[in-house]
């Protein structure tokens, strides 16, 4: 009773016409954990994009006389073994950590949506062989496949991607598998298909914009596991490399130091951290914005 | 049920052969030449021929797979080590158990926190204590496990000096690796059981249990639990597989002697058969945990085991049958 009372306030909302993605982020403002993490992760961007401006030092810039310094008004979170600003190299850092994440995860999309659509689509054969690969590909724990893969590419940026977004296709292959299975079978697919509408038109109008809820919840959570993952790669040497600045790279280079002076490993882990939960929890905000039927 | 046991197994076969396929070929990509790494750069071509031919690396690429897989099904071969020279199965072998042990012990520590941590949420929905849960389980969920098991150790064993860094000869040394690796998984375990008892509880037989007077405990533990469960046990498999995966950073970090630090120092030396053994054998012992859990489930579930095992004929049916 209470979601049809909910219904309503919508509509007699001054008589305005919501459309469904007005009706998403309309659930979405009133989640305040998920709207602080929007916040965040906007703020977060910000930084990134415009780190040049925002950085207080040069992330390279090394000076020997302020070597192993702890957090001090000059440099708020202290200076890391060659008297680099360890801020600025976070700020840099992120930049790297974000960007090798979101390729990752459009990598794995673009790969691992077309093998689940088409299976979900077609299904029989092809959608028996489709899943026994991602069977196997799940079937190797997704850490140590992207330390193989990045292994045999070598390190760098797209390398790095590549390993991470090959442990992530199945993920999505699976998801998407199981949403198109669920709206193939709808009438309006039927009534699309008796009108002479062709296979990929089908697939391109009238599945890929009814499955993009579930992609957006599964990319957002997505970026937040990738960087993790990246950031492992990269703190035993895969992964990028350290002369770039990554927040797993950072941590790997302040392991041989970590018993005397801790902050070069602490605070790239608390980026990650603030990072990662403002990621889980507007991906818990968007899946129940999208679906508020799953709310409990 | 044994229909469904033996097609598990069944299935299990070409995901194990799918897996070495796929390692192999991620192997035969990579940059180094065996033949070098093996003798060093300092040779004449006719020993580089000799050695390449010794071993099968001028076959094509799918006859050097079936003779690395029937290498490894009849002998347990996997190769030799480019750095110590050493068989890599033997080296699996000695530090395995070691890590198996570690893992196993990590999953424990996660289910015995995780599920009563769901429990607690579910059943006391949207209190603070619920929340405080949920919270902290989705702090240990966002944070790296290396990263953790650094702090860890910076705060219990530096500073504190409560528990030895490395020092693997007491039981107190594998305190911080195994926190360390059951504490990431945390937040799934804990997350399926509060939902899965939410739904649960909400069930018809719950409110007729209720009605009936039973006290809560009896309503949680005899009514409620044993459906809840069921959705945990399948992502056991999916959870030894993150922990098993994770276990080689955090060997690492605490240079704990079983095959993930190995794996570490593989690496570091690009000692690709030696990396390629290992995550073959993580990847095998996963798989066959998943098996296991599946069977486990099997019985447990009685809706899957109702697909498998056929309905006895009701009694009248099977007379008229007999005449």
């Amino acid at each position: 009773m209470s979601s049809g009372n909910k219904t309503q306030s919508y509509l007699s909302d001054g008589g305005k016409k919501h459309s469904q993605w007005g009706d998403i982020w309309f659930r979405l403002r009133h989640n305040v954990p998920a709207m602080i993490c929007l916040g965040v992760i906007i703020l977060l961007i910000i930084v990134v994009v415009f780190a040049d401006v925002i950085a207080p030092y040069d992330y390279a810039k090394m000076s020997p006389k302020e070597k192993f310094m702890y957090p001090c008004a000059e440099h708020w979170l202290g200076t890391d073994n060659y008297g680099r600003d360890i801020l600025s190299r976070i700020i840099y850092g992120g930049r790297i950590s974000l960007l090798v994440s979101v390729l990752a995860v459009v990598i794995s999309l673009i790969i691992g949506g077309f093998l689940g659509v088409l299976a979900g689509y077609f299904g029989g054969m092809y959608d028996n062989i489709a899943m026994r690969v991602m069977d196997i590909l799940m079937g190797i724990p997704s850490f140590l496949l992207a330390v193989c893969v990045s292994a045999a590419l070598g390190t760098g940026i797209l390398n790095t991607a590549i390993a991470i977004a090959v442990s992530g296709i199945p993920s999505y292959a699976r998801l998407l598998r199981a949403q198109v299975m669920a709206i193939k079978g709808g009438e309006y697919i039927e009534v699309a298909r008796s009108l002479g509408n062709s296979d990929m038109r089908i697939i391109l109008k009238h599945i890929i914009p009814n499955v993009l809820s579930p992609i957006i919840v599964q990319s957002t959570l997505n970026i937040g596991a990738f960087i993790m993952a990246i950031s492992g790669l990269s703190f035993v040497g895969l992964g990028v490399q350290p002369p770039i600045p990554e927040w797993g790279s950072i941590m790997s280079a302040g392991r041989d130091f970590f018993r005397d002076f801790y902050p070069i490993v602490t605070f790239p882990g608390i980026a990650i951290l603030i990072t990662l939960v403002s990621f889980n929890l507007l991906g818990d905000g968007l899946r129940d914005a999208m679906d508020p039927k799953l709310r409990q | 049920m044994i229909r469904f046991i033996i097609k598990r197994i069944l299935l299990f076969i070409p995901v194990i052969i799918g897996v070495l396929f796929i390692i192999f070929t991620i192997n035969y990509f990579t940059p180094s030449d065996p033949v070098y790494s093996i003798l060093g750069s300092n040779i004449t071509q006719e020993e580089y021929q000799a050695k390449e031919k010794e071993l099968g690396l001028d076959q094509p690429f799918l006859v050097q797979f079936f003779n690395y897989a029937g290498k490894l099904v009849t002998k347990g071969d996997m190769g030799v080590s480019y750095i110590n020279k050493r068989p890599v199965i033997d080296q699996i072998w000695e530090r395995a158990p070691k890590t198996l042990l570690l893992g196993l012990i990590g999953m424990c520590i996660t289910v015995l926190i995780g599920v009563p941590a769901g429990i607690i949420s579910a059943t006391k929905q949207n209190s603070a204590l619920d929340y405080s849960v949920t919270g902290v389980s989705l702090v240990f969920a966002s944070m790296p496990n290396f990263w953790l098991g650094l702090m860890l150790m910076l705060i219990f064993s530096l500073k504190l000096k409560w528990l030895p860094a490395s020092d693997y000869s007491t039981w107190l040394g594998w305190v911080l690796p195994c926190v360390t690796l059951g504490l990431g998984p945390l937040a799934n375990v804990s997350r399926i059981t509060r939902s899965s008892m939410l739904d649960v509880i909400r069930q018809d037989y719950i409110r007729t249990a209720r009605a009936k007077g039973l006290t809560e405990r009896k309503i949680i533990f005899r009514h409620a639990l044993k459906n809840a469960l069921i959705p945990v046990v399948t992502v056991i498999g999916f959870m030894l597989s993150m922990i098993m995966g994770g276990s080689a950073v955090i060997e690492g970090i605490f240079n704990f002697p079983g095959i993930g630090f190995m794996l570490m120092t593989a690496i570091s030396q690009a000692d690709y058969p030696l990396i390629m053994g290992t995550v073959l054998f993580i990847s095998i012992f996963v798989c066959l945990i998943n098996l296991l859990v599946d069977i486990v489930y099997g019985f447990i579930d009685p809706r899957i085991k109702a697909l498998y095992v056929k309905p006895k004929a009701p009694k009248a049916e099977r007379q008229v049958k007999a005449a």
